[in-house]
């Protein structure tokens, strides 16, 4: 057995390290703040990372990237999330939108999103959710009807993130009612300036970081912009969601936070009450724990298999970890004075760790729908 | 009806030293381990004492022997539990489920023959659950024919908890097949010495015997062994069960506050071999405190079901509520005793019968703690409960 | 990256798991409970059969990783036997096997045996140390005996991982059981006119028992990396699969008999024999307290080793591509 991710990887880990500690302010903490230099400084690192080939790894070197392993990969969500995500919301485009339309796009559709995506210009949204359509997304309502020889799009969507930014929207919308409420949906690659389209940030209690919902009426499409076949949305769209499973390196946030604790309160750590040393050490067991159930889903990844299990129980632990660390950090910056300098930085980094750990379990598939699908893999498996 | 506090603080002082001149001393090392007729003779001589002084059944009406106002019960609950007085774990069923089912559904001979007789010692047993009825009763399958008469009866029962020693049975039987479940089902009373009963003991976890499975073959019970309609044997046990809640949880709860985690807390304060004493460390001390806050909250919701349930204003699902608090706090109590205690409690391997859920052989406990949460309504089953009747959900769709 | 059992070290574990059924499988617990003190002949013929004493876990990783699959498959007939504990035999003493010990009065679940064992404790003293004979009925005392143990010399710093993970096997193998049995009886049981398995409310409960016992796994297999890679912290890793495991194993056992219901604590039930079995292992060297305790004082101001070091915050001095905020 071997548990180090060997020489390369450890050498993009230390260059991506490198490219934070020089280029990230360290009070950074994401770019959907309403602060616009948040937004620059994410679109210029991005720009940095594009130049070194490290925007989208995973990527094939035909489109801008260098053929990743898993494992690479693995260690770039985890080294970005760590450092609240300094990609801004580009790690959509990279993540699922540009792979998917290398899947399933044309030619010209690959030609026209790829180069944007890669060299780190271009911000994308994703429409999927509604008001009536949230763990139960097939139920969805907007809908394109046929005009002329393109489609006119009605509906709302809601829980955008960066609406109010990008230029593009990954769109699923209904195209013809069929039997089955998952037939008849179709993915469009939608230009956000577009008329007809209106954005509407919806305020929240999770800190600066932006929702939005966003209104479609009589929005003018092409066959152009029509992904994959007309009707057959759903089934990419699941390959989305698989993509966006293995997901977010969550672990690696609480990890940093933890284990950067003692430093940040000084003599104040050994002040703290015992029992909250305790949980704390459990914590970082925790954190351990949730990155070696991430490792399990990337081995797979590496080896071309997929356990739907094994990528649930992840996301269990991993959001409950969210949680969990960040109540545990909350109650140890309570006791500490973390005034300024280091101290300040670290307590304005749990502070915004625990407001978006609120939505860990909730956002991009509910912890109920990760248990819906373990149960069904276990009971499959019986 | 109102008691004056101060006759309450002299009820309290009555009790208190009744115990302390009657609770036969070192009890509990007489019944770690003992034989089961000693058990069953000790349970039996205690429930007289009771009796003589008018505590065995002081929820019953005054008529038969009770009469005691909620308030002096809760004051005697706390006191028999502060002094360590055995439980009567043995006439249980007799008086509270049995005598409930005859205050409220049986005719008046059923309660001349059987109230005095359950005073005299007579003991009950519950009839109720199936090999493929557990949390789905309604779906029972031990049948009744009629007869004449008679009730022809046949079919099996299972955890049926003193049946060994039960001298009459309250019992479920499906005498209607051919009605929807909850609609075919009748209530009998059955006399345990009635040919064609077999009664087998199983096995628990813990080496405990409690347990028995019950095998009925061609049992005859007369017509006048029903309680409530023919068929409307499904409302009795309804009504029957819910009229019973209230009090077992008080008892249970001042168990558990004034007995079990004070014998925790005092294991905590003894010094070990190095002079330190558990409480010194201030994980132990935060998580008793923990508890702490979590018992007297119990013991409170529980004294407000009873008095409410008292004033006609019982609020929906409350005693579900207290049931679930209790069976889930009792296991992490447990849970957390076993683990401070150590190898003691490991060691410790007999439990003293007659004492309640917590008699201090934590390891013992702590497994047995594990059952609480599935007899009288899983937590599954009491979190539907509170789900449709107290938040006012619509019925879970799969359990229709 | 590589962190699975070797292929080798499966097929090993299967062919164990194999073995032990053909030779009762669960009736080897029955047997020895009803007969204690012949519970070692019981199962020494399956285990010479396998060549499992001749496994030095101390040798090299192929080896180490075969006695890890042979604790697992102990663990899933619940067998009445310290596998683990012999596994962990250290050469140099002429003693049968190695247990851990914590704080509290030595013992462990080693009774009945006629053998002679070392006890090391958590920061590395070794003592070469008797089993007090059995006392009380097994059931209920779980083989768990006090230990007489001699004086205490240094030298068993290599032992201490050792011992804390082999027996974390086991008991993962118990819980990987208690999770058969369990989607099995929920599929198999009907009630309100559908299998348990059907409410939500039952498979919520059985999703995050089965999270902890993968976790619990992922941890088992870092921790014996770690002792095969040699590294310096592999006590660290060690008691952190401890704290895992212990977790694990009470949630998982809470969700097995609640879903299982009464018959889950009756011997019929192999529920019953594999959730008692597990008790001294989950006890025993150290509780889920005293793991978590003996965890946070090794840790310190420094946490586990991983992606992140204690030092390595970036200091804010260097320029940036937006300034700081006040």
């Amino acid at each position: 057995m071997d548990f180090e991710m060997g020489v390369e990887v450890e050498a993009l880990r230390r260059e991506l390290r490198d490219l934070v500690a020089h280029h990230v302010p360290s009070d950074y903490l994401g770019a959907f703040t309403d602060d616009p230099a948040d937004l620059e400084m994410a679109q210029g690192f991005c720009r940095l990372l594009a130049d070194r080939g490290l925007l989208c790894p995973a990527w094939p070197g035909e489109w801008g990237g260098r053929d990743a392993s898993p494992w690479e990969q693995a260690a770039v969500r985890e080294e970005m999330w760590a450092h609240h995500e300094p990609r801004g919301a580009q790690y959509m485009g990279v993540n699922w939108v540009g792979p998917t339309i290398m899947r399933h796009g044309t030619r010209e559709q690959q030609g026209l999103h790829l180069p944007p995506i890669a060299r780190g210009e271009v911000i994308w949204c994703q429409g999927f959710s509604e008001p009536n359509a949230g763990s139960d997304l097939a139920s969805l309502q907007t809908m394109a009807r046929r005009d002329g020889d393109g489609w006119r799009v009605s509906g709302q969507k809601i829980w955008t993130s960066y609406a109010t930014m990008a230029q593009w929207c990954f769109l699923l919308a209904r195209t013809s009612r069929e039997e089955r409420k998952q037939q008849g949906l179709t993915i469009f690659l939608l230009p956000m300036a577009a008329a007809g389209i209106d954005v509407r940030p919806i305020a929240t209690m999770i800190g600066p970081h932006h929702l939005n919902e966003v209104f479609f009426d009589g929005v003018w499409v092409t066959d152009a912009d029509v992904l994959g076949a007309v009707g057959d949305g759903w089934r990419v769209v699941q390959e989305v969601l698989s993509f966006e499973r293995v997901g977010i390196a969550r672990y690696a946030r609480c990890e940093r936070l933890l284990i950067w604790a003692p430093a940040a309160l000084g003599a104040e750590w050994d002040d703290l009450p015992e029992d909250l040393h305790g949980r704390w050490a459990r914590m970082v067991m925790h954190a351990r724990r949730a990155r070696l159930l991430a490792y399990r889903v990337v081995d797979l990844q590496s080896r071309g298999q997929v356990r739907p299990g094994d990528a649930a129980a992840y996301r269990i632990a991993v959001t409950r970890l969210d949680q969990e660390s960040a109540q545990v950090l909350m109650d140890i910056i309570g006791f500490a004075a973390l005034g300024e300098g280091e101290g300040l930085r670290f307590r304005r980094a749990v502070e915004d760790h625990w407001r978006y750990s609120i939505s860990a379990t909730v956002a991009s598939g509910s912890i109920e729908m990760q248990r819906i699908l373990l149960a069904r893999a276990l009971m499959a498996a019986s | 009806m109102a008691v004056p506090d101060r006759d309450l603080a002299e009820f309290r002082s009555t009790v208190g030293d009744w115990c302390r001149a009657n609770v036969p001393k070192d009890w509990r090392r007489a019944q770690a381990g003992a034989p089961e007729e000693q058990f069953v003779a000790f349970q039996k001589a205690w429930f007289q004492e009771l009796r003589q002084v008018g505590w065995a059944v002081p929820h019953w009406p005054a008529e038969w022997g009770g009469g005691m106002s909620v308030a002096e019960q809760i004051v005697l609950y706390q006191e028999l539990a502060a002094n360590d007085a055995p439980r009567l774990v043995l006439a249980f069923v007799a008086i509270h489920h049995a005598a409930s089912t005859l205050l409220v559904a049986g005719t008046d001979e059923q309660r001349r023959c059987h109230l005095p007789a359950i005073l005299d010692g007579e003991l009950w047993v519950q009839g109720f659950s199936e090999p493929d009825a557990g949390s789905d009763l309604a779906s029972l399958r031990t049948t009744g024919r009629r007869e004449g008469d008679v009730f022809v009866v046949n079919g099996q029962k299972l955890w049926s908890s003193g049946a060994a020693h039960a001298d009459w049975c309250l019992l479920l039987v499906r005498t209607d097949p051919g009605a929807p479940k909850r609609e075919g089902i009748s209530y009998f009373l059955m006399d345990m010495r009635t040919p064609g009963i077999d009664v087998r003991p199983i096995r628990n976890a813990n080496g405990e015997s409690h347990f028995c499975e019950m095998f009925l073959d061609d049992v005859v019970i007369p017509v006048s062994g029903l309680v409530g309609p023919e068929h409307g044997g499904w409302r009795v046990a309804q009504e029957t069960l819910s009229a019973e809640r209230g009090m077992t949880m008080l008892e249970l709860s001042e168990r558990l506050g004034r007995a079990g985690f004070t014998w925790l807390l005092e294991a905590c304060r003894v010094r070990g071999p190095s002079g330190d004493r558990l409480l010194d460390d201030p994980v132990v001390a935060d998580r008793l405190a923990a508890f702490e806050i979590e018992v007297a909250g119990l013991r409170s919701l529980c004294r407000r079901v009873v008095e409410r349930h008292e004033a006609g204003a019982s609020a929906p699902a409350e005693a579900s509520i207290a049931k679930l608090l209790y069976s889930e706090l009792l296991q992490r109590v447990m849970d957390f005793a076993t683990e401070v205690v150590g190898l003691e409690a490991h060691t410790q391997l007999t439990k003293p019968l007659s004492s309640g859920w917590e008699s201090g052989a934590w390891m013992l406990d702590y497994i047995g703690s594990y059952e609480w949460t599935i007899p009288g309504g899983t937590s599954e089953i009491q979190r539907t409960i509170i789900g449709e009747r107290g938040l006012g959900l619509p019925r879970e769709p799969a359990a229709r | 990256m590589n962190i699975e059992l070797s292929d080798e070290a499966e097929e090993y574990g299967r062919q164990a798991r194999r073995a032990l059924g053909s030779a009762g499988g669960d009736r080897l617990a029955q047997q020895a409970e009803a007969d204690p003190h012949a519970r070692g002949a019981l199962v020494d013929p399956v285990f010479e059969a396998l060549g499992a004493w001749e496994l030095d876990p101390r040798a090299g990783s192929e080896e180490l990783e075969a006695g890890a699959a042979l604790c697992r498959s102990a663990g899933w007939w619940a067998l009445a036997y310290p596998v683990a504990e012999r596994l962990c035999r250290p050469r140099d003493l002429d003693v049968d096997g190695l247990v851990v010990i914590g704080p509290g009065p030595p013992a462990a679940p080693v009774g009945g045996l006629r053998m002679a064992w070392a006890a090391v404790s958590l920061d590395g003293w070794r003592a070469v140390c008797a089993a007090s004979p059995l006392r009380g009925p097994v059931r209920k005392s779980g083989y768990v005996v006090g230990l007489e143990v001699g004086s205490f010399e240094r030298g068993g710093q290599g032992d201490v991982a050792l011992g804390l993970v082999l027996p974390c096997w086991t008991l993962l193998g118990m819980l990987d059981r208690a999770m058969s049995l369990t989607r099995a009886h929920i599929a198999a049981r009907e009630q309100f006119g559908q299998p348990l398995a059907a409410f939500q409310g039952v498979q919520f409960q059985l999703t995050d028992a089965e999270v902890e016992r993968l976790g619990f796994e992922a941890l088992a297999t870092h921790a014996l990396w770690s002792i095969e890679a040699g590294r310096a912290d592999a006590v660290d890793d060690a008691l952190a699969l401890r704290l895992a495991a212990i977790e694990a194993a009470d949630t998982v056992f809470r969700v097995c008999h609640q879903l299982h219901g009464a018959i889950g604590f009756c011997d019929e039930t192999t529920l019953s024999w594999v959730s008692r079995a597990s008790v001294p292992l989950r006890r025993l060297p150290l509780n889920l307290a005293g793991t978590g305790a003996a965890l946070t004082r090794r840790l310190g101001r420094r946490g586990l080793s991983g992606l992140f070091g204690p030092n390595d915050e970036p200091s804010p001095t260097l320029p940036a591509l937006r300034p700081e905020r006040r």
